[in-house]
């Protein structure tokens, strides 16, 4: 059995040892509901535990998470940013201490909750201690966000600019001009905000979620993507001998399409000195990254994925730019995606 | 015997009482402080009905006391329907002006819509919104832009149609203004700016006034302030404020100071109130603000692009008063004469040198003075002024979050590396024996003591540049300037400051002990709660939804 202590160090923000957490914000009604509801059903190896947060003093949120989990913690009748701050916190550590073999936790935020707040909490030493943030993500109701009010698009907007990654939610019920609105008016507000256009909620775990620490452990880089999600995201796989120069690798990851969503890796690279190799995990959620370099011996061969929404970036070109750069070689598939507009910024 | 009211115990107590620097209980009795000592000895105090409250570890310390700020100011200045677009938010000129352009998408048919918090030195890329870039935004509705010093104010079309604005416009005595393209009012500053603004507060009603007060009163609670200072009234709004304190139990004692830079007589008798809100004292502007370059120095401005364009500053310039050292002196002999403790805004050295002639004049000449004769913020004072300051008993209050905000500013635009390093001495002024306070300034920041602290004794910006570290204070030092000594300058030393017997029950609880804590760790110290007169305060915060 996995403790939470003993999950490997694996987030770009962990500080060793911690369990990973998934934040998912975004006004009310923006789809955070229906998106814990398909993690839950489709969590693969992962166990997940999930702190629900509803403002209300009845958790309706709850009621609607349509999966039986035993590992769900509600925290009701106010806000986890603020007056029920210190829920979150016992919350956290209860799953985080619970034992019962949770690879990470997921919260859902209320749809008035503020991240400065949120993140707050995982400051503290007790609650840093045991969990660390693998990501942020906000969800935007593409087809209502211009009826609401001013106070209510500045949260909406604060939700964003603190993310990873922004997912316009409800494509479906909105026109490519209001679409197109919403996506001037966020990144007006925040120009390197992460935007992906969703519906239904229908994103893959693979790009909420961090490696998977059993797969962390065997060297592989991450999961293949699940085939239910081949239709929405691609990979990008590549593995390569030539141990990698930390400068030439993060040149190389500064120079990547906005497209790419998530990125990981178990990388073999030189020390500064240059006289040895190290293991270094490398993590890309949205708009940050890391690469954290452990006191690990090397793997024999470095391996990297990058996921991106289908047809989002020209994989030629990132394949061309790790050929170079790396020496890496894509191992997946070759690149066959069709070129077109990004509708990523 | 009957016993005392309540019990703290069970956790570091700080008292700030240099006779008893620590102790294990404190009692409370009637609101006030009966016994600080053992925990042997307080228990001895207690019958069946003490209550006793277990500090779990955290720390006790006397309530934070600020000797300058302006809640109710703040509250017209910043509350609802104000849209705040500061740096600290909205971090450059476009973002701004696309925050503007989100508003206004909103606007109901004839609204003022009014935006503070415009920054020359923080806003990447800002220029001065011209009355086209302005009428541009907004062709249908009436907008304002404010800058963040308060002191300059922008209008469009529209709202000079809602103020009633003509080309016959003449501003207030002190006033400024400047003419946009078309003839017309556009750029108005100093009491020109203020009047403007005293306008729109009264447009937006006196519900608003109070309810934008008490979300105001709840930011200096959760800041751990128990008392404060409104350092500036409005001539007759003394008793508008007493008011809205004595609305509700009072969860921040507040200390008055009428603006008197217009003379004439106080609105309300010497010491008008009570504990909860009386007013004290009388408050002049000597000078401006450092950030808009109408201080008065003896060092030149730097000359770049941010000084003579940004802020469209001479070279070389020095800057001036806002009044003749002659007019300065008549306004505080007459104050002083009647009793009033006076205060004033002091930046720039030379006016400074101006304030303190005029002290140094009115002490020689009038028996028995309230005092101590105070000057705030003293950006630029020398150290022959900390000498002559402390010589004629006169007290400072520095504006140490001006380091933390704009350090970085006004070390490599505004007045470079050597002004910027002594920039609000409080290092030299404390070490050479003045009991000196620090303060946030709220409108200007956000109160907030633990940045005084952290100014006080790291000299670190927000960005994380240090800044003239031989101004740095011991923490001990730094906690007296937000506690005894602001007290002192508030002439409420006998009541509040420090944790002694006879005093009134104003506490802080503070989850670490901040003499034992990393002083680079002390902004992550948790304020849990403050108490007043023996109660905590969070009815209070809970029903402002704090």
């Amino acid at each position: 059995m996995i403790r939470p202590r003993d999950v490997p160090s694996i987030g770009p923000r962990s500080a060793g040892g911690t369990l990973p957490v998934t934040i998912l914000c975004g006004f009310l009604g923006a789809g955070k509901t229906t998106l814990v509801n398909h993690l839950l059903s489709s969590a693969g190896e992962e166990r997940l535990g999930v702190l629900v947060n509803d403002f209300g003093a009845l958790n309706i949120d709850r009621d609607l998470i349509k999966v039986e989990t035993q590992n769900q913690i509600e925290l009701s009748n106010g806000c986890i940013c603020c007056t029920i701050q210190d829920d979150l916190a016992s919350g956290l550590m209860t799953l985080a201490r619970a034992s019962t073999g949770l690879t990470r936790i997921v919260v859902e935020c209320s749809g008035v909750s503020h991240p400065a707040g949120v993140l707050a909490i995982f400051d503290g030493p007790a609650v840093g201690g045991l969990v660390h943030i693998d990501g942020i993500f906000c969800l935007i109701d593409v087809a209502s966000f211009d009826d609401l009010d001013f106070p209510s698009t500045e949260l909406a907007i604060d939700q964003a600019a603190m993310s990873d990654i922004v997912f316009l939610n409800k494509l479906d019920l909105a026109s490519e001009s209001v679409v197109r609105q919403v996506e001037r008016t966020l990144t007006g507000a925040q120009p390197h905000m992460r935007l992906a256009r969703v519906t239904n909620a229908v994103i893959s775990a693979d790009v909420l979620f961090g490696p998977h620490p059993a797969s962390t452990r065997s060297g592989a880089a991450g999961r293949e993507p699940s085939h239910a999600h081949e239709t929405l995201y691609e990979s990008f796989a590549f593995r390569w001998t030539r141990p990698v120069e930390p400068a030439a690798f993060r040149e190389m990851v500064a120079m990547l399409p906005s497209g790419i969503l998530r990125g990981k890796g178990i990388l073999s690279v030189r020390t500064d000195s240059g006289a040895s190799v190290r293991r270094a995990v490398f993590q890309l959620v949205g708009k940050r990254s890391s690469l954290d370099v452990g006191n690990d011996p090397a793997p024999a061969v470095s391996s990297l994925v990058l996921i991106a929404r289908r047809n989002a970036v020209d994989g030629a070109a990132v394949e061309a730019a790790l050929q170079q750069k790396l020496g890496a070689r894509r191992v997946d598939a070759p690149a066959r995606t069709p070129k077109r507009a990004s509708q990523f910024y | 015997m009957q016993g005392v009211d309540r019990i703290f115990f069970g956790g570091p107590i700080v008292t700030m009482d240099a006779a008893v620097p620590r102790a294990e209980a404190v009692a409370v009795t009637d609101g006030r402080i009966v016994a600080v000592g053992s925990r042997a000895e307080i228990e001895a105090l207690a019958s069946a009905d003490t209550v006793r409250t277990d500090l779990k570890g955290n720390t006790l310390l006397p309530g934070f006391v600020e000797a300058h700020s302006h809640p109710l100011m703040s509250a017209m200045a910043w509350g609802d329907p104000v849209v705040d677009v500061r740096a600290v938010h909205v971090p450059t000129y476009e973002a701004v002006l696309e925050k503007m352009r989100r508003r206004i998408a909103k606007a109901t048919p004839g609204e003022v819509i009014w935006f503070l918090g415009l920054d020359p030195q923080l806003h990447a890329g800002m220029k001065e919104p011209s009355r086209e870039d302005l009428d541009a935004l907004a062709p249908n509705h009436a907008i304002v832009v404010q800058t963040i010093n308060f002191h300059g104010v922008f209008i469009n079309t529209k709202a000079l149609e809602a103020f009633g604005i003509d080309a016959d416009y003449t501003p207030p005595l002190g006033g400024k203004f400047v003419r946009a393209a078309d003839g017309l009012p556009w750029k108005f500053a100093e009491t020109a700016a203020w009047q403007l603004c005293n306008r729109f507060y009264e447009m937006c009603g006196d519900e608003r006034k109070i309810r934008s007060f008490n979300e105001w009163v709840l930011k200096f609670v959760k800041a751990g302030y128990t008392t404060t200072s409104e350092i500036m009234i409005e001539p007759g709004a003394s008793r508008m404020l007493q008011s809205a304190i004595k609305a509700r139990r009072n969860p921040l004692r507040v200390v008055g100071y009428e603006g008197k830079h217009l003379g004439g007589e106080v609105s309300v008798p010497l010491n008008f109130g009570d504990d909860d809100f009386r007013v004290i004292g009388t408050k002049l502007h000597g000078d401006g603000s450092v950030l808009l370059g109408n201080v008065w120095t003896t060092h030149p401005y730097l000359n770049n692009e941010m000084t003579l364009k940004g802020m469209g500053l001479p070279e070389n310039s020095t800057g001036h008063p806002n009044l003749t050292p002659e007019k300065l002196y008549d306004l505080v002999s007459k104050y002083v004469r009647e009793g009033w403790q006076m205060s004033v805004h002091a930046h720039g050295d030379r006016t400074i040198d101006m304030v303190l002639d005029a002290y140094e004049k009115v002490i020689a000449e009038v028996p028995k003075i309230s005092g101590p004769l105070r000057i705030e913020h003293c950006g630029t004072m020398r150290e022959d002024q900390i000498d002559r300051a402390i010589r004629l008993n006169v007290a400072c209050s520095y504006f140490l979050p001006y380091i933390y905000h704009w350090g970085e500013a006004l070390r490599d635009f505004l007045l470079g590396e050597e002004a910027a390093a002594r920039f609000v001495p409080a290092g030299s002024a404390i070490r050479k024996g003045m009991r000196a306070s620090f303060h946030c300034d709220s409108p200007m920041t956000w109160p907030d003591a633990l940045v005084c602290l952290h100014v006080a004794v790291n000299r670190r910006t927000l960005k994380g540049a240090v800044i003239g570290p031989e101004q740095c204070v011991t923490m001990d030092q730094a906690l007296r300037a937000i506690t005894i000594d602001a007290a002192y300058q508030l002439q409420m030393e006998d009541k509040i400051g420090s944790i002694a017997a006879g005093k009134l029950a104003d506490f802080v609880v503070l989850g670490q002990d901040p003499l034992a804590c990393d002083p680079e760790r002390i902004l992550q110290v948790p304020i849990i709660r403050t108490i007043i007169g023996g109660d905590d305060t969070d009815d209070f915060v809970q029903a402002q939804g704090g």
